[in-house]
This record gives C-alpha cells, sequence and structure tokens, in this order.
C-alpha cells in the first residue's frame, strides 16, 4: 500500500511539474503526450512501452493548440493519467497487455475536458492576482509582484497534481475491475480499437492541423508509397 | 515628460537583459481573462525598469505594463526588448509614456499571429509528426530529438528577440518580419504531411503483423478509409473524444455481432 502511495504521489508530482511546463513557465514542450509519457514511462521502467504510448496519445492530441486566449482541451493531464494508470497496473496489478493500454485511452479521453475546465478554473483565480498585483504597484509594493507570480504557480502545479492522484487512482481501480471481467470478445474489440481505431484516428487529428489540402494529397500519396513498399518487403 | 529618472542610457546591462529573459519564462503564469498576460509582463520588465527609475516613476513605469497584453509566449522577448528601449528613451525624456503602451498594442497582434502560424501551427506539428514517425521506427530517443528540435527554434527565437529588441527598438518587427517564418512555416506543413502519410502506413504494416490480420491487403484500404472518415468528422468540427466513442462503440457492436454470426469452432 505504501509502495502504490509513492508511486501515486510521484505521478501527481510529475503531473504538477508538466503542467507547469504546459502554461505556467517555460513552455520548452516536455509536457506534450510524446514526452511526457516517455518520461513517465522510463521512470518505471517501461521505457519502450511509454515512448510508444505516448506516440499514439501525441498523435490523438495533436490540435490541442493554445491559440490566442483560446484555453484548448488539456491533452497533459490525459496524457499523464492514462500513462500513470498503465504504468501502475504494471508494477501493482499484473502484466500490461494492449487491451489495458486500448482500455486506459477509452476511460482516460474525457480527463482532457476536465482539465480544459481546471485550466479555465485557474485563469479565473488568477483575475485576483491581477487586481492585488494593481493595489502592489499602487502602494509601491512592487516586489510583491514576484510573489504573485509564484502563488499562481503553486497553485496550477496543486491543482493539477491533485487532479492527478484523484484520476489516476480512479482510473487503476476501473483497470482492475473492468480488467479482471472482460471476456475474449472484449478482448478482440480492444485489439481492433488498438489497432486500427485509434493509430486512424490520430493521424486524422494530426491531418487536420494541415492548412493546406494539398498536404492532405500528399500524405496520401506518401501514405501509398510506403505502404507499398512495406507490403512488397512483407509479402517477400 | 519624465525628469526623476535615474541614468537611463546604457542603465540596461547585458546581466539584466538576461534576468528578464529568465523572467520571461513565466510570463503566462498568472494569465487571466481580464488581462491575459498583464502581471506576466510586469514581472518580466520589472527588472530593467527598477534600472531605469525609482519611486513614483517606478510605480507609473509598472502600471503602464499592468494594461492588457497578450501575445506569444516565445515572441514576447521582442516585444519586451523593444519595450524597455522605449522606457529608456521615455526615462531620457525623449518619448511620451504613451509610446511605449502604443507600441504594445499595436504590435502584440502581429508578432502573436506570426508565433502562432509558426510554432503552434506549423513546428510542432511538424517535430511531432517527425518524432512519432521515429519512434514508430524504433528510434527510441526521438522524443529527446523533438525536445531538442523544437527548443532550438524556441530559445533561439526567444533570446534574439529580446537583445535585438532592446538593440533596435520598434525596428525589431520589422526585423522579424524578415526572418520570413510564415512562409517557413508553410513549408513544414508539407514536410509534416509527409511524415503523417509515412506514420499511417507504418501502422498498415503493424495490422498487416498482426493477431488481427483480415484478409490479403485489406488492412491498409480500411486504415486509409476509416482516417478519411475522421478527417472528415473532425473538419466538421466533431471532437476527437466524441469520436473516439462513437467508433469505439461501432467497432464493438461490429465484432461482437461477426463473432455470434460466425463463431470460430
Amino acid at each position: 500500500m505504501i509502495d502504490f502511495s509513492l508511486d501515486l504521489a510521484l505521478v501527481a508530482g510529475v503531473s504538477g511539474l508538466l503542467s507547469l511546463d504546459r502554461r505556467a513557465a517555460f513552455q520548452f514542450m516536455a509536457s506534450q503526450p510524446l514526452v511526457a509519457v516517455s518520461l513517465l514511462g522510463w521512470m518505471f521502467n517501461e521505457s519502450s512501452l511509454g515512448v510508444m504510448l505516448g506516440a499514439y496519445l501525441q498523435l490523438l492530441w495533436m490540435s490541442c493548440v493554445l491559440f490566442g486566449s483560446n484555453v484548448p482541451r488539456n491533452d497533459t493531464l490525459a496524457s499523464v493519467n492514462i500513462a500513470g494508470a498503465v504504468f501502475l497496473y504494471g508494477r501493482h496489478v499484473g502484466e500490461i497487455d494492449p487491451a489495458v493500454w486500448c482500455l486506459a485511452i477509452l476511460l482516460g479521453a474525457p480527463i482532457c475536458i476536465a482539465g480544459q475546465w481546471l485550466d479555465i478554473k485557474l485563469d479565473h483565480l488568477n483575475l485576483g492576482l491581477a487586481t492585488k498585483a494593481d493595489d502592489a504597484v499602487r502602494s509601491g509594493e512592487t516586489r510583491q509582484i514576484a510573489f504573485l507570480i509564484f502563488l499562481a504557480l503553486i497553485r496550477t502545479f496543486f491543482a493539477n497534481s491533485t487532479a492527478t492522484a484523484v484520476f489516476t487512482a480512479s482510473m487503476l481501480y476501473l483497470l482492475t475491475r473492468l480488467q479482471s471481467v472482460l471476456t475474449s470478445n472484449w478482448t478482440d474489440v480492444l485489439g481492433v480499437i488498438g489497432l486500427y481505431l485509434i493509430p486512424s484516428l490520430g493521424v486524422a487529428v494530426a491531418l487536420s492541423m494541415l492548412r493546406h489540402r494539398r498536404g492532405i494529397v500528399l500524405a496520401s500519396v506518401t501514405f501509398a508509397v510506403v505502404a507499398t513498399i512495406l507490403t512488397q518487403g512483407y509479402s517477400a | 515628460m519624465i525628469a526623476s529618472s535615474k541614468n537611463a542610457r546604457g542603465a540596461i546591462s547585458k546581466w539584466v537583459l538576461l534576468r528578464v529573459l529568465w523572467r520571461s519564462f513565466f510570463i503566462q503564469a498568472a494569465s487571466n481573462f481580464e488581462r491575459m498576460q498583464n502581471v506576466g509582463l510586469c514581472f518580466c520588465i520589472s527588472p530593467a525598469l527598477r534600472k531605469l527609475y525609482s519611486g513614483e516613476d517606478l510605480n507609473q513605469a509598472l502600471q503602464r505594463h499592468l494594461q492588457f497584453f497578450n501575445t506569444h509566449p516565445y515572441m514576447s522577448g521582442a516585444l519586451i526588448g523593444a519595450s524597455i528601449r522605449i522606457e529608456e528613451e521615455i526615462a531620457n525624456g525623449t518619448r511620451q509614456p504613451d509610446d511605449v503602451s502604443n507600441f504594445k498594442r499595436y504590435m502584440m497582434g502581429p508578432m502573436a499571429a506570426i508565433g502562432d502560424s509558426f510554432f503552434w501551427a506549423s513546428l510542432r506539428p511538424f517535430a511531432a509528426a517527425w518524432a512519432v514517425m521515429g519512434v514508430l521506427s524504433g528510434i527510441l530517443w526521438a522524443p529527446i530529438g523533438f525536445l531538442i528540435l523544437f527548443n532550438l527554434c524556441h530559445l533561439g527565437l526567444r533570446t534574439f528577440g529580446l537583445f535585438y529588441g532592446y538593440r533596435d527598438g520598434e525596428q525589431i518587427c520589422e526585423r522579424i518580419h524578415k526572418l520570413a517564418l510564415v512562409k517557413f512555416a508553410d513549408r513544414t506543413h508539407y514536410l509534416a504531411a509527409l511524415f503523417l502519410g509515412a506514420i499511417a502506413a507504418i501502422f498498415a504494416d503493424r495490422a498487416m503483423n498482426s493477431p488481427f490480420r483480415l484478409a490479403d491487403g485489406v488492412e491498409p484500404f480500411l486504415l486509409f478509409s476509416m482516417m478519411l472518415i475522421f478527417l472528415l468528422g473532425l473538419k466538421r468540427s466533431i471532437s476527437m473524444v466524441s469520436l473516439l466513442y462513437l467508433a469505439a462503440f461501432g467497432t464493438a457492436s461490429l465484432v461482437m455481432f461477426l463473432n455470434s454470426a460466425f463463431p470460430i469452432m
């Protein structure tokens, strides 16, 4: 139980730090699903699975972009929770097979909406900080502004860490319950979803980012050429 | 006109600019819906303003930077650098305090548009598509490559913007325009398209080598058709999560039906 709590705290802590990178500080893109999930995979000794799962999730959330004042779906929170639940399952429950991570993606995908809501709430709370900054400057306490920035960072960190702890623990519970009652039919369904549905949806999301129609034509031609080369190699 | 300023000309050393650069990484920390990045901007620029002003002048200068401000975080360096130069001239008495507010007001939108177009809509999808293709081809360090590729541009432009912005003042906007980032962004779209086509082909190959193989050569067509259907759905503003659930439900129904209609003995 202590081991599990420590692992959960680790996932929550990493999620808090990554949430800072996502919007509040640095924005080095370590919070992108590909990097975030790879990092978690490395921490849980599941490097290859982490990188692969990160690649799938990166494609699925490729279109989450912070354009202007728009608050997009929170891809970081969703990815870290999905990966966290999968890696904790591998360490504390049983073997991670494709059905487990497919189920985790299906269960965890809506967390991006909860994350978006959390971001909006944090932005509303920051309004108070802007008012305090006005007061601080008016009264000549200009050093107070650094403290306000620190407060905003701490708030973002704790809000995201707490959300991660709750979501990951709930997802792990659901994963364990569902995995134990899955029949072979459902394992087939999850296999097909993991093999066809998630990749094609991921590529479609990424393609939807392309500004020119010629880009989509180019992608289709590349697909045909590479698929033919790979298929011929396979037949040979 | 501000007369009680400190030794304004040349007061901003490289060390001060480095402090401003470090603080610019936190420009979105207290982002809010009313005035967006105003607290972050005030935090960034305050080391420079402290070198230029003191007392009530400092408070007034800080208040100028607590107004509405919203630009692309990576392009903020250029605007901050140029604002520091204008503040220096205000402190010298050669410009009006309103000039800095006007400069920010007119330039934050165009800079945000360049940054959004270059970083968010082009470089990030391009670098991510390249890294995903790398991962699928077995290159496990591809995520690190993604970080290096992206941040070379990010840190380069942020640092260049701040230092050259301070040197050139308002001319920095012309300099950034000359970098032709939007044109470069257009080209990366085509490269990203190439990578995405290859990624889809690798997925098709994986499906052909899996236990869920359907029939000879059907898998690539199936994957491609699903991709186009999803693309149409996304273009019609159906969210990714809704599409995922709709398709998962459809897949589950189909597999259940096929397994019950054609049971394997």
